[in-house]
């Protein structure tokens, strides 16, 4: 299925025409690259959760118009119309475990499945499958996902989403609040379902380590419009700009810039072993000629 | 140095669970210390603060906060001593307003009146949120709650604050100006105020005078951040992050450099590549 994705000139308000109406997104236009892995960065409150909610047809643009494939989304789509496209778009939201509300893990999980018209064995099959990529053991599969530790509920409410073998799998933060291990194994678990299965996948995300170590596209949200978008190495070669931007970079770059400071000179320094290798060839008396 | 609070070989399991949460645990934290307290997801760190503040009683060994030990008679007391800040910014949120919420720990103790809004002003003041004490909480953003969540803590006036994991769910910028707000209320208050921080973010538990490691319920190391931060070996084998810096100099070392082995912060380890280097 074929998943490119563009907004053109979208506008979002929340609550339009009332009192309380509050700005989302003014003017957003960028594409999301089919196949590949983006991540969406940005300050709390800058719009990329209200972006992403216009890719699961949660919400529609107020002005403008995004497409997705050869789905056109307007002010004016029917909701309706998008359940046929619904169904190949996985969205885990900020703190999914929130939504997880079957009696038992296994049903949780089958409840997508389910719900876009599988039959019980298709779905418990699927289920099984999703919940061994999030390693969650079978002698969890009848208990209660409320008896569960939050690494573990967050687990199983992206077990529900990938059970659904979406083509477009959006993370919405998924590994805030998490341990370094349980970050660590779940962004090699989206990074491998990535490749394995060549779907679009959308990460919003705080931690550039994460967005110099795997996006292949980054894409800058500010006061609810994106002011920047390219490859990762494009997105943190301008120093100058980050800094206006209060923009945190990787923390290899960091170091490459506190030394640059003193006058050592490095080039391209994104993650930690381009900076181990450039700072071995220096310690080692080796002329730099990049 | 006086201890604040001693646990003496306190263990603990959840009545529907047959292996204890934390295990045979003795240690001293100090008046006016700031203790930070690592470990992987489960290991238990949130049941020993639940311990101090009698959420939740010892199976076996005791606890003592102020020279109180903590029993049922004295829940109350060890209540008012200890206060605590979650992950979750939104569950916290009672009162209507910003000031509101505040005070309503004070009302429920009973405190006259014209003393609760002295206290909440103070206790606001010192969280830089008095512009916002009409506001509404649910309105706030996710750094500027935790902020009205430590004022309602500090209103009771606690001799401990514990801060589970309060700086989680903040984006990065939200996370350093807690950590910020941390160091001004113990600049402030001194030996007043002992704070634990319960946490995964290294430049937190970097910022405490002491870190402790819980892991599978059990202290298995307590030292200064130096000490426990240039262990990276233990560090991973406990699940937890290992500071860039010292990331680094492995890095180096596998590529064959000598590379100092005591601790090095990043300004550190940059003054001595830059020296290193300079000198080639
Ligand atoms: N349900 C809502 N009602 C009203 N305003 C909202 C709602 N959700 C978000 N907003 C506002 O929209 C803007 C963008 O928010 P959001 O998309 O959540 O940002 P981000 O995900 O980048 O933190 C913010 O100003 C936020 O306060
Ligand atoms: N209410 C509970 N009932 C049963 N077991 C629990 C409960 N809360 C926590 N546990 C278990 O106790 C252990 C320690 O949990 P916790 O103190 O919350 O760890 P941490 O805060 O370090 O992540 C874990 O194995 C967890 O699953
Ligand atoms: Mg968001
Ligand atoms: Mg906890």
């Amino acid at each position: 299925m074929v998943m490119a994705i563009n907004f053109d000139q979208v506008g979002f308000t929340y609550q339009p025409n009332t009192p309380f109406a509050t700005p989302g997104l003014h003017d957003v236009s960028f594409e999301i690259p089919e196949g590949k892995f983006t991540a969406v960065i940005g300050h709390t409150g800058s719009g990329k959760s209200t972006m992403v909610q216009h890719l699961d047809g949660l919400v529609l643009p107020t002005t403008g118009k995004v497409t997705m494939g050869n789905q056109v989304v307007t002010a004016e789509t029917k909701l309706k119309e998008l359940n046929e496209m619904r169904a190949h778009i996985g969205l885990v939201f900020q703190f999914p475990e929130a939504q997880l509300f079957e009696q038992t893990v296994l049903k949780d999980v089958m409840f997508g499945p389910k719900n876009f018209g599988a039959s019980e064995e298709d779905a418990q099959a699927a289920a099984e499958a999703a919940l061994k990529k999030v390693a969650i053991s079978p002698d969890l599969y009848e208990r209660s996902p409320f008896e569960l530790s939050g690494g573990q509920m967050r687990r199983v409410a992206i077990a529900g989403v990938i059970a659904m073998a979406p083509d477009l799998l959006i993370l919405d933060e998924p590994t805030a609040g998490l341990d370094p291990q349980g970050q660590r194994e779940l962004m090699t678990l989206f990074t491998d379902l990535q490749k394995e299965r060549q779907i679009t996948v959308v990460l919003i995300t705080h931690q550039m380590e994460y967005v110099a170590q795997y996006a292949d596209h980054v894409v800058v949200f500010e006061h609810g419009t994106v002011v920047k978008s390219g490859a990762p190495a494009t997105i943190f070669a301008d120093e100058e700009w980050l800094h206006e931007k209060q923009l945190d970079v990787p923390a290899a770059k960091q170091f490459a810039d506190a030394l640059a400071e003193k006058g050592i000179q490095l080039h391209n320094v994104l993650d930690i072993d381009q900076l181990a290798d450039q700072l071995a060839a220096r310690l080692n008396g080796e002329v730099d000629h990049v | 140095m006086t201890p604040i609070i001693s646990l003496s070989h306190v263990t603990y399991a959840y009545p529907n669970s047959d292996v204890p949460a934390l295990r045979d645990l003795s240690l001293t934290i100090n008046k006016g210390e700031w203790v930070a307290i690592i470990g992987h997801n489960g290991s238990g760190k949130s049941t020993f603060a639940k311990l101090l503040n009698y959420l939740l009683a010892p199976d076996e060994g005791e606890i003592t906060v102020n020279d109180v030990v903590a029993t049922e008679e004295n829940m109350w007391t060890i209540r008012d001593m200890v206060g605590m800040v979650f992950q979750n910014p939104d569950n916290q949120f009672v009162g209507a307003t910003v000031a509101d919420d505040v005070a309503f720990g004070m009302e429920n103790r009973g405190v006259p009146r014209d003393e609760m809004i002295t206290r909440v002003d103070a206790a606001l003041e010192e969280v830089q949120m008095m512009p916002f004490a009409d506001r509404e909480p649910a309105r706030l953003s996710g750094g500027q709650k935790q902020r009205v969540a430590i004022a309602s803590v500090l209103a009771l006036q606690p001799k401990i604050l514990i801060l589970d994991e309060a700086t989680a769910m903040l984006d990065p910028t939200g996370r350093r100006e807690m950590i910020a707000l941390v160091h001004e209320l113990k600049a402030h208050m001194g030996d007043d105020l002992t704070v634990i921080s319960i946490t995964h973010d290294i430049d937190e538990a970097a910022s405490a005078d002491r870190v402790m490691v819980i892991n599978d319920g059990e202290l298995v190391e307590t030292g200064l951040p130096a000490e426990v931060f240039a262990n990276a070996d233990q560090l991973r084998r406990f699940g937890l992050a290992v500071p860039f810096a010292e990331q680094l100099k492995e890095q180096l070392r596998l590529r064959g450099i000598e590379v100092p082995n005591e601790y090095l912060t990043t300004e550190g380890l940059v003054t001595w590549l830059w020296q290193s280097i300079s000198t080639k």
